[in-house]
């Protein structure tokens, strides 16, 4: 990636991030609830619909079937409680097979 | 040296596995990185510097599927937004003066989480103790566990091992639990249909952004609680 660009987007993201960090350590407790309560499930939001692109789409053309599978497998086991770090090797683990089997 | 009472080893019991796991999301978040295009500098500063999982995944995906890195930024601060209430709980237990602006650097949901477990849990001191011992480790973890994975990527063909569908299920992990909530629940489904269905119409990495319009309605209809 481009220097510049990179350290213009990243340095932005790493600034920002420190002081939201650090402007909680100090002021935290003053924060309104309503305010804690909307950035929370904005949170959720944007991590569920990156994780959703992430799985259909590669850019912007539609992926193939075997991550949309694989993470599927995934996403139940973390459901059904299976601790993260295995859950995440079965999905990589059933995107490989399928890949292996010649699925796209 | 401290008396280690048997709830304090299973807290840094727990501690270690929270470190191996955050290790091999760490390879895979390189491994991405490589795809994406950025350099292992590039790679090792962002994760030494942003340190959080979830948003430089969100960060490096976005400018690896051809986004713009200002809507990369935006999305990885938002992501990030959560620290200011962690924040605020850390503030109940790190000491006064230079330690405060270091602390902060090791807020997140893995930190906050381990301070508040334990025996000494209502005690200040051994919750910063556990707060930046483990805020240290993971760092270290971290970092490191990006390098390799940008080595690893270079070398190995990380598709044919499935790594791309590790980071869907390492983001839904992170929300999993709010998602056992009903009302959170159908908001995030509503979420995954807009996000899919404009994703071919709009700028990349922008689709994500498109879907904080499911909360609109339940903003109005609620009242905003």
């Amino acid at each position: 990636m481009d220097t510049g660009v990179f350290l213009a987007a990243a340095g932005g993201l790493v600034v920002a991030t420190y002081l939201l960090r650090l402007a909680g350590v100090f002021w935290g407790s003053r924060l309104d609830s309503r305010l804690r309560f909307w950035l929370d499930r904005a949170t959720v939001v944007i991590l569920v619909a990156v994780a959703a692109t992430q799985t259909v789409f590669d850019g912007q053309d539609i992926a193939g079937a075997s991550r949309i599978l694989g993470v599927t497998v995934g996403v139940l086991a973390l459901w059904w409680k299976v601790p993260m770090l295995a859950a995440v090797l079965l999905a990589m683990l059933v995107t490989a097979l399928l890949r292996l089997a010649g699925m796209p | 040296m401290v008396n280690m009472t048997s709830s304090d080893r299973t807290a840094w019991r727990s501690g270690a596995v929270i470190c191996l796991t955050l290790l091999a999301v760490a390879v895979s978040y390189g491994s991405l990185s490589h795809q994406a295009g950025l350099h292992l500098w590039q790679t090792a500063l962002l994760a030494a510097l942003a340190y959080g999982g979830a948003a430089e995944i969100l960060f490096v995906g976005t400018v690896g599927a051809g986004g713009s890195p200002v809507a990369a930024a935006l999305g990885g601060v938002l992501v990030n937004s959560r620290n200011l209430a962690y924040g605020a709980a850390v503030g109940t237990f790190v000491p006064r003066g230079w330690r405060r602006f270091f602390g902060a650097h090791l807020v997140n949901d893995e930190t906050v989480a381990f301070a508040r477990s334990g025996t000494d849990g209502a005690d200040g001191a051994g919750r910063w103790r556990r707060f930046s011992v483990l805020g240290v480790a993971m760092l270290f973890c971290w970092v490191s566990g990006a390098v390799a994975g940008q080595l690893i990527a270079g070398s190995v063909d990380t598709a044919a091992f499935g790594v791309d569908a590790a980071f869907p299920v390492i983001l839904a992990a992170m929300v999993l639990e709010d998602l056992r909530r009903r009302p959170v629940l159908l908001t995030a489904l509503a979420a995954v249909v807009v996000a899919v269905v404009v994703t071919p119409f709009v700028p990349s990495g922008l689709a994500a952004v498109c879907a904080l319009v499911v909360l609109l309605p339940w903003a109005l209809s609620r009242g905003g609680r």
